[in-house]
């Protein structure tokens, strides 16, 4: 079979997503496609995955797309007439100790949340479904009847069987050696056999997808990690619908197989593969058995399920899977290179993911915009930093080791730390900082006390640093804290057509004079907010965006994307230029006025507003802006002049007892205020309506903006849910967000972020209430499956007149 | 009764190798490496005899690079008592093999020594023939069936023919075939205790032996592709294909 | 130069041709049946002036050779397939999936050689060496059993009818396998698979330690096509591989593949010849 000179779509990668990919590329959209496998179908890692199916994560999206798998696998044999080999076996996972068991009463919640069934079960009726099983040390099990297994080659035999009756073409033995570019735009995809001319590459090329993306200058942060798992033989009385079986505390999974038992594991010292470029071929290809490494697994094991001390291994399989230093895949559009998509990094839960990844990959590949809100698995979340392989690599093995502990709340990552600091670093760990870790920047999250030790000390209720960070809340809120941001993402835009071109893409209007500030979203086609940040005018022909840091690359790639073609108008993204004060609180201006010669009273200096102000010898931007709702200002100063900024505002703010503050508090003053965080309350899934944020839309004007289609079609329809904030009297409840919202009783939504107001002195939550008539009703809270009596608000808890922020 | 058991590393039988670019080899970096599988069956068959109370102890050697301590722990698993790894790295030849293995011998004085009848992938079929001749006692190779009594053996051999029965004065080489029995699956606590089981390390110098190659490879090349064939849609035609390629009668 | 040939039924005349390659003359050592590798290995010993000795790589071959070899202080050469020069052979490693060139730095060369690699050379005007008086306390034959099929040898057969595991019994391979093999006069082979399920003796397995073949016609009925079966058969000049799974690895080797049910295709087969 010969290549075609050209394709409208180049599924590079023969594994369970590619052929996923392809199937609904050619199924659901007629998509010309040609598939290309450099060995043989699923010859690199889909064949010797262990094809457990589980469903629940932690995003709502995310499981949404694994039950689309699901739903796929069950049905696909009747299209295609190859078996899948799904079985709905369900899935058991076992907790022994306490904080396992509140793990699993928030999973259970969780799933409730995204409208699945999980179910708390007690040891003996673990015994029941599983009387091969030892439960003397459990506690209990959370039981998710819908999960179950499958046969990773067949699924994949019959996508691609599925993709070629509607079309695709699928060539194995072709190995893709290159790309033509036409500046970021790849024009032709080189193999060797030939060339084929094409619109769109999607790179499926699992642990070969980091060397497929490079040779398009984009970068995919995978690392093969080394997973083992043993096959055993007939295993007596082992029923063949055995629930599949996780045994976190034990580092262990179980599934049937043919009779006998797959058993793997999560080892906290995992061992990585290269670092370097994969060899090729490396076709249904294996490790030695390591077992010596495996032996960790095996005494657990038996430990667990004593028939094994007397059942013979038939197999060891030591495999490479593609693993991603925060776990989760990486899906979508690559920033660097304006036709490649990419489906890659499955954290061996490709099985699981590869037919909803597929639809999600193909829908995003066609129409441009992901078909929903994927940002946790977002190609966009990742940055330069992750460019740099050893990293990648200490920061994957770290999550490996992660998979099967128990997740805290608030948990961080203790590997690859330190690795951008702002200027104030020492500056702030002299006043006791707990740092935390966001996109390779090391950031304040709260400020220990003397007497206490500066680090977190993680559980499953209040952690250590709960009464300090009230302390670090009330200085905002009665006097001034001063907050290191510097990590802000910053882009200028600049060129004639920079205001029009901007106006285009944001939804409020951005038009305004020279120096004022908008606050706006950015919207997809269907009206979802993509973005949210804030953009300042600094002169006629350039503006100063700033947004969270984990967006900068996300945002970056939103915007550039979204510039007309032949504008006058260039992004660039200026972070690493301007370290970022916030100055908040009351006492702010007092502050302020004393280190600068400016005029800083209201009528001089508005809300909304930006000036250039000296500051200890330096021009600093001023944003007059806020996220904790007090008076204040961003200072946006020179990376160099940073400290001495730092010091001029400490010394001039001691009078007044100013003190460094941390993340966590500024999460609990934004929560008061009802100020949403991009990613969990609003995201590509929420309109501005939803979002009740339809006030910094500008449709009024008649200027078009993108997503304004969208919005005129919802305009005055009612809404679909709505966005509320919800508090309860419970003080001794802990919000973590997607606990469920009960309205009478019944579901009416989750949580999309949960935290504490010390002013207010209650848990406070943000949710989407999805009821007609949400104003009414009682309402509680499911929180680690117990319910709390809960009441709904619709504006601020604090300041509800913005009064302190306009003073 | 002693038994000694002789195992190679060697590439998987499941995974097919490919020759090196430059000629020199086949490629093995990254290629899973398991025991040579009538390796398995010689410890197999020794561990039957030690269950039966006919053997009482059994040794395992392997010639090989440190990685073959992997191999070695997989025949103590199945039951072997002890190991004893000749390190050595590099390609090996029957013949310094089974010189190693007749210094062992001479040291260990078993009075049964089973090996695979081939390891899977020199292909050479020769170290127990080699070993016997060393030692100068008797051989029983190919062996489907073996049966232990008054200072003999009794060998069944797999022979172009069919089957032979001969018996052997102990001490004596036997090599076994397939057939010989089908190799355990080990048990996890098996697997565990393997790790702990005695292993000693010798080198070829300390044994006397030179494990210095005979023969020189000139080159390593892969065989003959066949030209890709067709699939036909009936009876009726592949007889009139094989008609035309004048294969049939 | 001269060469001794072990000599060892139709696979002679094709070692012979090995043999005459090395150049020099041919001594062929006729070996009386039911003598043992021990007295055989020691008697080649004794024999004095030969360069090289040769046995086809016959079990019998396999078993006596790598002996007189470790007597003599040589590498053997086992299972060449081509004779590049006196010193310099061809052979298979891995299965057939490399053929290594090697070169023999012993003073004598010892070599088996694949009988299907090398055409027959007649045996007429060979000199002839008979077998000494030997004797072994070592060992001695307690039987033998060597069914007698009525077809040609496997080793030596035109056409080769191999069937595997997808028989389901020893009596469907012999109602299927047999009247076909009649039609055509060819040698029955079968898988491991077959032999080990018990449908086929194991002197039929068809394979890399088995023996390897290389017929005008080989046609593999039910066979997926394993690695070692693969080398065992792959060399034969038209392959034939009749298997219901389309995925089956046989027909990666097969010059023509037919995909469907044995049970139909094979009576229908054995009428339509």
């Amino acid at each position: 079979m010969t290549l075609p000179s050209h394709a409208q779509m180049v599924v590079i990668g023969g594994g369970i997503i590619g052929c996923s990919t392809a199937y609904h590329l050619a199924k659901d959209h007629k998509a010309d496609v040609v598939l290309l496998e450099q060995g043989k179908l699923t010859s690199g890692s889909t064949w010797h995955a262990a094809g457990l199916v589980g469903q629940l994560r932690s995003s709502a999206s995310i499981t949404q797309v694994l039950k689309r798998s699901v739903e796929l696998y069950k049905t696909l044999e009747a299209e295609t007439g190859l078996a899948t080999g799904w079985k709905m076996t369900g899935c058991l996972r076992l907790a022994t100790t306490p904080d396992r068991w509140t793990e699993y009463k928030r999973l259970a919640t969780t799933a409730r949340s995204f409208g699945m069934d999980m179910e708390l079960v007690s040891p003996d009726e673990v015994k029941r479904m599983w009387p091969l099983m030892n439960t003397s040390d459990l506690i209990g099990a959370s039981w998710l009847p819908t999960d179950g297994q499958a046969s990773p080659s067949d699924i994949t035999q019959s996508l691609a069987k599925g993709a070629r009756m509607h079309g695709a073409k699928i060539h194995e033995g072709v190995r893709v050696t290159g790309f033509e570019m036409d500046g970021d735009r790849i024009t032709a995809v080189v193999t060797t056999d030939g060339t084929i001319a094409c619109e769109t590459v999607i790179n499926c090329g699992g642990q070969w997808a980091r060397e497929i993306g490079a040779m398009a200058g984009i970068n995919v942060p995978l690392q093969p990690v080394k997973h083992q798992y043993i096959v055993t033989e007939k295993v007596d009385g082992l029923s063949p619908d055995a629930p599949t079986l996780r045994d976190p505390d034990r580092r262990t999974y179980f599934k049937e197989e043919v009779g006998g038992l797959v058993m793997g594991g999560y080892e906290p010292d995992p061992i990585s593969w290269t670092t370097g470029d994969i060899p090729r071929p490396f076709e249904f290809q294996l490790f030695d058995d390591d077992w010596e490494h495996f032996e960790q697994h095996l005494t657990e094991a038996i430990a667990r399920v004593p028939a094994l001390e007397i059942t013979g291994v038939r197999q060891m399989i030591n495999g490479p899977e593609s693993f991603t230093p925060d776990g989760n895949f990486i899906l979508g559009a690559a920033p660097e290179c304006s036709n490649m998509y990419v489906g890659a990094g499955f954290n061996a839960f490709g099985i699981a993911s590869g037919g909803g990844a597929g639809w999600a990959l193909a829908e995003w590949a066609m129409r441009g915009e992901a078909p929903l809100d994927l940002w946790v698995v977002d190609i966009r979340r990742f940055s330069a930093l992750h460019r740099d392989r050893d990293w990648v690599n200490e920061r994957t093995l770290e999550a490996y080791g992660k998979h099967y502990t128990i997740a805290f709340p608030h948990e961080e990552y203790e590997t690859g730390r330190n690795r951008i600091v702002s200027p104030l670093y020492d500056r702030l760990k002299t006043h006791g900082a707990v740092f935390g870790s966001k996109l390779g920047w090391e950031r304040p999250n709260w400020f220990a006390p003397a007497g206490t030790a500066p680090r977190d000390v993680y559980s499953m209720g209040r952690q250590n640093w709960f009464a300090p960070v009230g302390d670090e809340h009330r200085l905002v809120r009665e006097k001034v804290g001063l907050f290191d941001q510097s990590s802000f993402a910053k882009y200028e835009v600049t060129g004639k057509d920079a205001a029009a071109s901007l106006n285009r893409i944001a939804a409020n209007n951005i038009d305004k004079p020279v120096g004022r500030l908008t606050y706006t979203q950015m919207l997809n086609t269907r009206g979802g907010i993509e973005c949210d940040l804030t953009i300042a005018r600094l002169a006629d022909d350039k503006f100063y965006i700033v947004t969270g840091t984990g967006f900068r690359t996300h945002d970056l790639a939103w915007i550039a994307e979204h510039i007309p073609a032949g504008a006058d108008a260039t992004i660039t993204d200026v972070t690493e230029q301007y370290g970022t004060l916030s100055l908040m609180g009351p006492r702010a201006r007092d502050i302020l006025a004393a280190v600068t010669g400016a005029e800083m009273s209201n009528a001089a200096f508005p809300f909304g507003h930006v000036r250039i102000l000296p500051i200890a010898g330096h021009d600093v931007r001023a944003l007059r802006v806020t996220y904790v709702g007090e008076l204040g200002w961003e200072l946006h100063i020179p990376l160099a002049a940073t400290g001495d900024v730092f010091d001029a505002l400490m010394r001039a703010g001691a009078p007044h007892g100013i003190k460094p503050v941390g993340y966590r508090a500024l999460e609990s003053l934004r929560l008061e205020k009802g100020y949403r965080a991009w990613g969990s309350d609003i995201t590509a899934n929420d309109t501005p309506f939803e979002a009740g944020l339809g006030w910094a839309v500008k449709l009024k004007s008649g200027t078009p903006f993108m997503g304004r289609d969208a919005l005129l079609a919802l305009q005055g329809k009612p809404l679909r849910k709505q966005l509320a904030t919800f508090t309860t009297d419970r003080e001794d409840v802990v919000l973590l967000g997607r606990e469920t919202i009960l309205r009478n009783g019944e579901f009416a939504g989750y949580l999309t972020s949960g935290g504490f107001g010390y002013t207010v002195g209650k848990p406070i939550g943000l949710g989407y209430v999805r009821h007609p008539e949400p104003a009414t009703g009682d309402y509680e809270l499911v929180v680690a499956n117990e319910r709390a009596a809960a009441r709904i608000h619709f504006g601020p808890l604090y300041d509800p007149q913005n009064l302190r922020v306009k003073a | 009764m002693k038994i000694l058991v002789a195992v190679k590393r060697v590439v998987d039988a499941n995974f097919r190798v490919r020759v090196k670019g430059d000629g020199t080899g086949v490629e093995l970096d990254n290629v899973k490496m398991s025991m040579n599988p009538f390796d398995e069956i010689a410890v197999e068959e020794a561990v039957r005899l030690k269950e039966a109370g006919t053997a009482t102890e059994i040794v395992v050697v392997s010639i090989g690079p440190a990685k073959a301590e992997d191999t070695l722990r997989q025949a103590l698993a199945m039951g072997v008592d002890r190991a004893i790894l000749v390190v050595h790295d590099g390609k090996t030849e029957s013949l310094g093999v089974a010189k190693t293995l007749a210094a062992i011998a001479k040291s260990e004085t078993p009075d049964l020594i089973i090996l695979g009848k081939q390891a899977i992938d020199d292909d050479a079929n020769q170290t127990g023939q080699m070993l016997a001749a060393l030692l100068g006692c008797g051989q029983g190779t190919f062996a489907s069936k073996l049966v232990i009594g008054d200072g003999k053996a009794i060998v069944t051999r797999e022979v172009d023919g069919g089957l032979q029965t001969i018996e052997l004065v102990l001490p004596a080489v036997v090599t076994a075939d397939l057939r010989l029995n089908t190799p355990r699956f080990t048990a996890l606590p098996n697997i565990i205790k393997a790790r702990a089981k005695p292993l000693t390390r010798t080198s070829a110098a300390e044994l006397g032996v030179d494990l210095g190659l005979r023969l020189k490879t000139l080159k390593v090349e892969e065989p003959p592709v066949r030209a890709a064939g067709i699939i036909v849609g009936s009876v009726a035609e592949l007889v009139q294909k094989l008609r035309a390629a004048e294969v049939l009668p | 130069m001269t060469t001794l040939l072990l000599a060892d039924g139709e696979a002679t005349a094709h070692a012979l041709t090995a043999a005459l390659q090395l150049g020099g003359e041919v001594h062929i050592l006729e070996v009386p049946p039911n003598v043992l590798a021990e007295p055989l290995a020691h008697f080649i010993t004794t024999l004095d002036g030969y360069d090289a000795i040769v046995a086809p790589a016959t079990s019998t071959g396999k078993n006596v050779l790598p002996r007189v070899a470790a007597l003599l202080d040589v590498m053997q050469i086992s299972d060449i397939i081509e004779v590049v020069s006196p010193d310099t052979f061809k052979r298979p490693t891995y299965a057939g999936n490399a053929i290594e060139t090697v070169q023999s730095t012993d003073a004598k060369s010892i070599i088996t050689v694949r009988a299907s690699a090398f055409p027959p050379t007649p045996l007429d005007g060979i000199k002839r060496i008979e077998l000494g008086p030997s004797d072994s306390s070592m060992s001695r034959i307690v039987s033998e059993d060597a069914p007698k099929s009525a077809g040609p040898e496997l080793g030596s057969a035109k056409i080769i009818v191999s069937g595997g595991r997808a028989f389901g019994s020893k009596d469907k391979f012999n109602e299927l396998l047999v009247p076909l093999a009649a039609k055509l006069d060819a040698a029955i082979g079968a898988s491991r698979a077959a032999v080990d399920a018990g449908y086929a003796a194991n002197d039929l397995q068809v394979g890399q330690t088995g023996k390897i073949v290389a017929p005008d016609l080989y046609i593999a009925v039910g066979i997926s096509g394993a690695i070692q079966h693969l080398a065992g058969m792959k060399s034969s000049k038209v392959i034939v591989a009749i298997n219901s799974d389309p995925q089956s690895p046989i027909f990666a080797v097969a010059d023509y593949g037919l995909v469907g049910d044995l049970f139909t295709l094979l009576p229908e087969l054995t009428a339509a010849l």
